[in-house]
């Protein structure tokens, strides 16, 4: 019973826009108009079941996958480090929060010329788009959690002597768990979205998801360009939910709001 | 008292940096084998004075002496890490304070027997009652033998039979072991069933003014609190804290 409670509704919204799509496709679309939005098992024939075509999407899959999880991973080490220097000392907050909010409005689509200008098309470059964007969430968020040990904890701690290493090991990095791998897995999606739009504006290079859909868009290949699409936004389901399973097998045990989390 | 006192506030005031002022000119000493209890109106600076008396925080004029830093505060809230069992968070006194593995593992233990928690031990504080938090709190406390022990309305959240419970133990370690303590607490039966001593606050900013000793000896059993000599000396604290309240 509780099994088919939780699947059912997101079934039946699955159901429902895969009717609304064929909908679209063969009552809203003429035969020649199609291509705008092909059914989706044309798609799912023509785009993945094709070994022809479902080879270079996978490989540009891969590329991006590398890229997009480098990026989360200099993302995390770098959000950490300054979350971590910011909570030890206000100035330093005071000094850098500004910037970051800066990173995170700043409109990153403009910036990526500018870095295949500066540090040319390969990974290096796609790389830094990905940091860019995956950064803000993991620093707000460690910050966060940081911040958010109790006063009776720290009193407990300073009652015993303790100092600020032990504080920081002890008692802030365990207790911003939870929020750290929310950051986690906001960034994670970021990243992947990095590196397709990277991939999709540097257009030399090996080609990665963003750049084949860009192509067959050019090609007027529907069918690869939607499974692309598919594909990537899959994987970027995929690595959020990876990040909340590990955060389940971290922190589940003792914190509510990651033990409570929909998305199981 | 012939013992040099553990805890001495001389003349001790508190004012905040918003101008509250919490208390006016303390005096209060408390010697090992003292069992001091405080009982104010709310608001009266008792946290604040628990706070001066561990060094937590500093007075704005008078001195705060302490003969020794074996000192253990039992909060209001249990104050366990979330993430820690039982076992670990009742280590933590021992750990911060730098203690080798072993020797840390022996005093959790035997603080986790004399609370009763043994069965309980891997468990983490989220599995367990509000009662049982506040005896793993109470054990990680007693790890280090603390010569001072400063409680800030302990069992203040809890029902009125986990609450009597751990009264009763309170009484009992204290008859046993013998240290100095305060009591802050807002039950006047709670303060005169585990003291040697009941201090009455004014409102604030606090100030003591009411000073009744408690004549019963330990171990104190739980009828005690039925006790006729009992309830004149709960009535008489009661009375001076009415007066203060009006």
């Amino acid at each position: 019973m509780s099994r088919v409670r939780r699947y059912a509704p997101p079934l039946v919204v699955l159901l429902l826009v895969l009717a609304a799509w064929y909908a679209v496709s063969y009552l809203g679309l003429s035969p020649e108009r199609r291509f705008l939005l092909p059914p989706p098992d044309e798609v799912l024939r023509v785009g993945l079941l094709d070994p022809d075509n479902l080879a270079p999407l996978l490989d540009g899959l891969a590329l991006s996958a590398e890229v997009a999880m480098i990026g989360l991973v200099l993302a995390f080490v770098l959000g950490v480090a300054a979350a971590v220097a910011m909570s030890q000392a206000r100035w330093v907050e005071r000094s850098l929060y500004p910037y970051a909010v800066v990173l995170q409005t700043i409109p990153i689509l403009a910036l990526v010329p500018l870095f295949g200008f500066w540090f040319g098309f390969g990974l290096p470059s796609r790389i830094l788009v990905c940091v860019l964007i995956a950064l803000f969430p993991l620093i707000a968020n460690t910050l966060h959690g940081l911040r958010s040990a109790e006063r009776v904890h720290h009193d407990l701690f300073t009652l015993y002597g303790a100092g600020r290493l032990t504080r920081l090991w002890k008692l802030q990095l365990p207790g911003a768990l939870p929020s750290i791998f929310t950051g986690l897995r906001v960034s994670a999606g970021l990243s992947v979205v990095g590196a397709v739009v990277g991939d999709f504006f540097f257009k030399q290079g090996e080609p990665g998801i963003g750049m084949l859909i860009d192509l067959y868009r050019a090609n007027l290949q529907s069918e690869q360009m939607f499974a692309a699409v598919l594909l990537a936004s899959g994987f970027g389901v995929l690595v959020f939910w990876a990040f909340g399973l590990l955060a389940r097998r971290v922190a589940g045990s003792w914190h509510e709001s990651v033990a409570d989390s929909p998305d199981r | 008292m012939t013992a040099e006192p553990l805890l001495r506030l001389a003349e001790v005031g508190m004012r905040f940096a918003d101008g509250t002022a919490a208390l006016h000119e303390v005096d209060l000493e408390v010697s090992a084998g003292q069992f001091l209890a405080v009982v104010g109106p709310s608001g009266c600076g008792k946290s604040t004075l628990l706070r001066l008396a561990a060094g937590l925080a500093k007075p704005s004029s008078g001195a705060v002496l302490r003969r020794t830093d074996e000192v253990a505060y039992v909060f209001q809230d249990p104050a366990l890490l979330p993430w820690r069992t039982v076992r670990a968070n009742v280590e933590l006194a021992a750990e911060l304070r730098g203690l080798p593995k072993p020797e840390r593992r022996r005093l959790a233990a035997q603080a986790i027997e004399l609370v009763g928690l043994e069965q309980f031990a891997g468990h983490r504080p989220g599995a367990l009652s509000g009662g049982m938090r506040m005896r793993v709190s109470l054990a990680r406390s007693l790890t280090l033998r603390p010569e001072l022990f400063l409680f800030d309305e302990p069992f203040g959240a809890l029902d009125e039979i986990s609450r009597e419970r751990l009264g009763d133990e309170v009484a009992k370690l204290f008859g046993a072991r013998g240290f100095g303590a305060v009591f802050v607490t807002h039950s006047v039966t709670e303060a005169v069933f585990l003291s040697t001593r009941v201090i009455v606050l004014s409102g604030r900013p606090g100030r003591v003014v009411g000073d009744f000793p408690v004549p019963f000896d330990y171990p104190r059993p739980p009828e005690l609190r039925f006790d006729e000599r009992f309830a004149h000396l709960a009535g008489a604290v009661s009375a001076c804290l009415r007066g203060e309240a009006a």
